[in-house]
């Protein structure tokens, strides 16, 4: 039962986003019963101005949509065509996602899930101002190939950005340090569908992605392109690796080191590609929920290998671990804890049913439902990329309990609610309380 | 989450949990961290990854679509645990494969599957089956073809009393590079697939009736630059308030339109069943 009920506190998480965006479409679809009916400029371009997500709107360009073929034209044909919609819920702002730092070049850069961009900051912006920051650069349009992105990394010698599609681009794409706009990667790795995080090693020239589907590592050369395979995986039922999202290289004691949510299961076939599998030989091994857990594997691991060290249980706190970062200077592992709003800090050689160092949480700090952390040992701070809210926050390093942020990056003004959607695919109405439910 | 469901009789929500091979039953009106008051995961399930779910308020029942057990999966709606399914629509006969999109239409006896297909020789499309069918059995109609559109097939929504069927047409091209861990082999290495910003048609809600068969557009559509969608996967209805929702991945986010017009009048045809007459509302 105590396993059911961490299996809770894990999908429970899920449903702070699902119920989260519920909420906001309460709040976006009140007063229902008036609808507002929106009016539209009349020309292509000043209805693009007007539409808060405007620049997603020319992707399929100027010369409209296209025309199916005429409805049936029986007794039963009912002719609608393009209603414009009464209400809509659309966050016209990024949402922070994966943080990567290069103290060296005094930059920060965020993956931003909602308007699928990569977004360059100062290091040293932000400040206590409500006003939004000002990015240096953002990589944003229909040439980037940056989707449902998710990890971001950094090569500071190459000066190269690595961003990870998640959900549905099945890719890598990769850009020159100063990109900007809309503009092609100069060149991209396809990736297995649902990959998640990613973390360089320059020693070895090689990267390594999570593979939230498959609960898999990936191993590839950093300069690998194309549908070029991986060099290794970590995949199998002793890896301990269920639904994985952020990783992290450690490059000096030549280890991985991975967060997991605790959604385990088996999935072969999955893409309509495949054809159907023959009856009795379906691979039903029966999905379970585990505990969440950070698993450390040697960086030459292969095959279901079982990791060198494994934090798990209830005493971790973890809850919908997101993406964790390394303090080589002070051997320490920062994890941004979703599920409970929370950032972990664990000593690197933590193992087993431990109690974090140090937990950065409550109303003070501002942290909300966070997807990304990166410690900058340089400038002694610790940054959080906020995604339930529109800001990344930056603490002193050593930051405990709660206690606010020394600035704030804000990607709308302060006060800005989030839409919380990620990717939504589904809708079901509650006709009970005339709300509409959303999960991500 | 690809898939959720609510019902209205029992006041639950229903969810599928691909990564985990479960499904879950939420109260209605659940909030933050809150248990499911019933879980359905487990080897007896035949569950292999459930994308989509629907309920039969009617007939008590949790319809589940199964994209790799290329399946529909019938449970009681009150199964908890590691529980068998009631029935499973599975095989080639069906013509199943990545099932996306279930409903049901306990009032003309119907179970409808969205699938789609890249393997030669199977289609993409709507699949409607018996509402008791099971094993590998075709399917009575299937809606596919050019003319209905619909390229890649999502969620659906069923309005029994009218006998139509909403589809949320997301009809963005998946052409994913890897069989799970491996890339394919059958690309070449410097293979380019569509951009997330430039794949495939664009998307739309149709509206089918629930006897259409064959190669047949939609009745109505909900399509077009003043509608805002372009790769809608989700789609539900209010009748009572003559509504339909929409939510789209590419503008990541929500729509609703009011359609008085689609929920005004009942179906023009009745459903085929094996007497010839529909079923009564209980």
């Amino acid at each position: 039962m105590a396993s059911v009920n961490r299996v809770w506190r894990s999908l429970s998480l899920r449903l702070i986003v699902f119920f989260g965006a519920l909420g906001l479409c309460f709040f976006g679809f009140g007063g229902r019963r008036v609808p507002i009916v929106l009016t539209y400029p009349s020309s292509p371009l000043a209805r693009l101005m007007a539409d808060p997500t405007g620049d997603m709107c020319t992707w399929w360009g100027d010369s409209g949509p296209n025309v199916l073929a005429a409805p049936q034209s029986n007794a039963g044909t009912i002719g609608v065509g393009q209603l414009p919609p009464v209400r809509y819920v659309i966050d016209p702002y990024p949402t922070f996602n994966g943080i990567v730092l290069d103290t060296h070049s005094n930059r920060v850069l965020m993956s931003d899930e909602n308007r699928k961009s990569v977004l360059t900051y100062d290091r040293s912006a932000g400040g206590n101002s409500s006003a939004v920051t000002s990015p240096m650069w953002q990589i944003i349009g229909p040439q980037t190939e940056v989707g449902f992105i998710a990890g971001v990394e950094i090569d500071p010698q190459r000066r190269e950005i690595y961003a990870v599609n998640n959900d549905v681009e099945d890719r890598i794409a990769v850009f020159d340090y100063d990109a900007n706009g809309d503009l092609k990667p100069k060149r991209h790795l396809y990736v297995p569908h649902q990959s998640w995080g990613i973390s360089l090693n320059g020693s070895r020239q090689e990267m390594v992605i999570s593979v939230q589907q498959l609960s898999m590592l990936a191993v590839y050369r950093r300069d690998s392109n194309g549908m070029e395979a991986p060099l290794r995986i970590i995949k199998g039922s002793h890896t301990n690796l269920a639904d994985p999202h952020g990783v992290r290289w450690d490059v000096n004691h030549r280890e991985i080191m991975v967060a997991s949510h605790g959604n385990s299961t088996e999935i072969a076939p999955y893409t309509a590609y495949d054809a159907q599998v023959p009856a009795g030989e379906e691979s039903i091994l029966g999905g379970e929920f585990v505990p969440p857990s950070i698993n450390v594997f040697d960086e030459m691991a292969r095959g279901d290998a079982k990791p060198v060290r494994t934090i798990q249980g209830p005493n971790t706190k973890l809850n919908w671990p997101m993406g964790i970062d390394l303090d080589g200077a002070h051997d320490e592992i920062a994890v941004a804890n979703n599920g409970d709003n929370s950032v972990l800090v664990f000593r690197r050689t933590a193992r087993g049913n431990v109690t974090p160092a140090r937990v950065i949480r409550g109303a003070k700090t501002g942290i909300s439902s966070p997807m990304g952390v990166a410690v900058d040992v340089e400038h002694n701070e610790l940054w959080v990329a906020n995604y339930g809210d529109h800001t990344a926050l930056v603490f002193a390093r050593d930051a405990s309990g709660d206690i606010a942020p020394k600035r704030i990056i804000r990607n709308a003004p302060a006060g800005t609610p989030t839409g919380g959607f990620g990717n939504p695919y589904a809708v079901a109405y509650d006709s009970k309380r005339d709300q509409l439910l959303v999960p991500n | 989450m690809h898939g959720i469901a609510y019902d209205a009789t029992h006041d639950e929500v229903i969810v599928p949990v691909a990564l985990a091979d479960a499904v879950l039953v939420f109260r209605g009106g659940a909030d933050g961290s809150e248990a499911p008051i019933r879980v359905i995961q487990g080897t007896n399930t035949k569950m292999i990854r459930p994308h989509t779910v629907t309920v039969d308020e009617q007939d008590n029942e949790i319809i589940v679509g199964d994209s790799s057990g290329r399946s529909v999966l019938v449970f009681d709606r009150s199964a908890n645990g590691n529980v068998p399914p009631k029935r499973i629509i599975q095989g080639p006969r069906t013509g199943l494969l990545f099932v996306v999109g279930v409903a049901v239409d306990s009032t003309h006896d119907r179970l409808i599957a969205a699938s789609a297909a890249s393997v030669p020789g199977r289609k993409t499309g709507l699949f409607i089956f018996g509402r008791t069918d099971q094993g590998d059995v075709a399917p009575r109609a299937v809606i596919a073809g050019p003319k209905t559109g619909i390229v890649r097939p999502w969620q659906l929504a069923s309005d029994p009393q009218r006998g139509k069927l909403f589809v949320a047409a997301i009809n963005n091209e998946s052409h994913p590079p890897y069989q799970l861990e491996k890339p394919r082999t059958d690309l070449p290495h410097d293979v380019q697939l569509p951009s997330p910003w430039n794949s495939g048609a664009l998307g739309f809600i149709g509206v089918w009736d629930i006897n259409d068969n064959g190669d047949v557009p939609p009745r109505a559509i909900i399509q077009g630059d003043n509608t805002f969608l372009v790769h809608p996967g989700g789609v539900a209805i209010d009748p009572k308030d003559g509504e339909v929702f929409a939510t789209d991945s590419i503008r990541n986010g929500l729509f609703s339109f009011l359609a008085p017009n689609l929920f005004s009048e009942r179906s023009q045809t009745q459903s085929t069943l094996g007497n010839g007459t529909t079923r009564s509302a209980r």
